[in-house]
């Protein structure tokens, strides 16, 4: 079953995120994402996430497919026009690449290519809709197509985004990704839950599948640096607080994973795995959130 | 313009011609003179560029509606032409976006809504400015038309942004016609 399918009958969904390498040899990826065969549904390909330039998303993607994952690319609009955009989309569909989640990007001048041009032609919704387009046979300028791409497609909301401007934004926008043909969402990392479950009443009518994604920290200083850093993620003192005391900062990692999710099966439809380094600790989380 | 508005339903209060659109002080002074039937509108249609839109847009508070699609902002730049900046796409939303320009105010020039990267309403890009899309947000909602960010914006027409293409090109000729008369001088002498 793939992972439309699964989704669609509403298992509980698990997914995990990897990001290419930054050079052309990929055996690490392939040993770290090695302990998640069969335990994730999906594996996303990030797209020069945080503007940090790697290997393409494309590349890895078909790679981990051929190793037997089921790959959902992340498509950013920061780094290429329309032209390129619906071409890579095009090449992703001939490698039998069916999931995608469609992105805003990050913007250039966080990255390690500072000085170059931000592109940003479509946004994410613009971007979507072009999606739509090219599985009924024409490219965006109208164009017909020999063979259309069929995807999955899916994107990302920011659940507790600070202010209630940015909050009703935010939803405001979700609606308007769904009506560009966005068939679940992805979240930014979720600690707080009452401020979770607040978003997930208020998109309760919109029935459409919502996987938080879960971060797991790494010291008390991380979340720290999260809280000061990081827009639309925010970690309650308490948790901080057990980190930071833990003896065994790994375990205490894994519990507070274990149970954020424990909570996050009664709130939502699946979880997505932000691992940042990690990837290998996933298998002991799940095993711990008995998945 | 005005008949066929008003076959479709819309009445005119009036029609004013405002100098300097650009000058907010002028603009206060033009309304007052005749405030009644800008205050017995609803819009203000506005046939001006689009620095003279955003202008009007902060004096009147009032709805407005730009009725041109500005290319080009060639010859004398007024007074707010620099704290109203005008990406002369010639697509406006102006009307849509509570007379803030997402392509100004949006660093990513998203046309549908911001991205997930403020932080407590300050830009990811330069954390000493708000977010561009809430200040549309906050915007929007004290005129009562929050409903307008439901608009579904169609990507940019890159094709329109002809005023550099189309400077050049004069610019070009212009040079050439020197070029030419400077040979055909130098020939003769």
């Amino acid at each position: 079953m793939t992972f439309q399918e699964r989704l669609q009958l509403g298992r509980f969904m698990i997914t995990s995120e990897i990001t290419p390498p930054k050079g052309t040899d990929v055996s690490e990826v392939m040993r770290d994402t090695e302990g998640l065969k069969g335990r994730v549904d999906a594996l996303n390909i990030t797209d020069g996430k945080s503007s940090v330039m790697t290997m393409t998303a494309l590349a890895l993607g078909h790679l981990l497919k051929e190793n037997g994952f089921e790959p959902i690319l992340n498509v950013s609009c920061r780094d290429r026009n329309r032209l390129a955009l619906q071409a890579d989309l095009l090449g992703a569909a001939a490698l039998g690449i069916r999931n995608l989640v469609v992105l805003t990007g990050d913007y250039a001048s966080m990255g390690d290519h500072p000085q170059t041009k931000p592109v940003f032609d479509l946004d994410s919704v613009q971007l979507l809709k072009v999606i739509q387009k090219l599985g009924s046979g024409q490219d965006m300028a109208g164009n017909p197509l020999r063979d259309e791409p069929h995807f999955f497609v899916g994107a990302t909301v920011s659940p507790i985004p600070g202010t209630e401007a940015a909050f009703e934004l935010q939803l405001v926008k979700m609606e308007k990704k769904m009506a560009a043909g966005a068939k679940f969402f992805q979240t930014q990392p979720v600690f707080d839950l009452r401020s979770f479950d607040r978003f997930m009443k208020r998109v309760a009518g919109f029935g459409v599948p919502v996987l938080a994604s879960v971060l797991p920290l790494k010291s008390a200083s991380m979340a720290r640096f999260i809280n000061k850093n990081m827009p639309g993620i925010f970690v309650p003192e308490p948790l901080i607080e057990e980190m930071g005391s833990a003896p065994d900062r790994v375990n205490a990692s894994i519990a507070i994973c274990a149970r954020l999710i424990h909570e996050l099966k009664s709130l939502c439809q699946g979880i997505h795995f932000i691992p940042v380094g990690w990837e290998r600790k996933v298998p002991a989380i799940l095993e711990a959130a008995k998945l | 313009m005005k008949k066929e508005l008003e076959l479709r339903g819309v009445s005119f209060t009036g029609t004013m011609v405002m100098d300097a659109l650009c000058n907010k002080g002028l603009d206060e002074l033009s309304l007052l003179r005749q405030f009644r039937q800008v205050l017995r509108s609803q819009v203000l249609l506005v046939m001006s560029c689009e620095v003279g839109v955003q202008a009007l847009s902060v004096t009147s508070g009032r709805m407005i509606i730009p009725a041109l699609r500005t290319l080009s902002a060639e010859g004398f730049q007024g007074v707010l032409g620099e704290k109203k900046p005008c990406r002369l796409c010639g697509d406006c939303l102006l009307d849509l976006t509570g007379g803030l320009c997402p392509l100004y105010f949006c660093p990513k020039g998203l046309l549908n809504g911001p991205c997930q990267g403020a932080y407590q309403g300050h830009c990811e890009v330069d954390p000493k400015k708000a977010c561009g899309w809430e200040l549309i947000y906050e915007r929007l909602k004290i005129q009562g038309r929050l409903d307008a960010l439901r608009h579904y914006a169609d990507p940019p027409d890159h094709s329109e942004l002809l005023p550099l293409i189309r400077l050049r090109s004069n610019l070009a000729a212009e040079i050439k016609d020197d070029l030419t008369v400077s040979s055909q001088g130098g020939s003769k002498r």
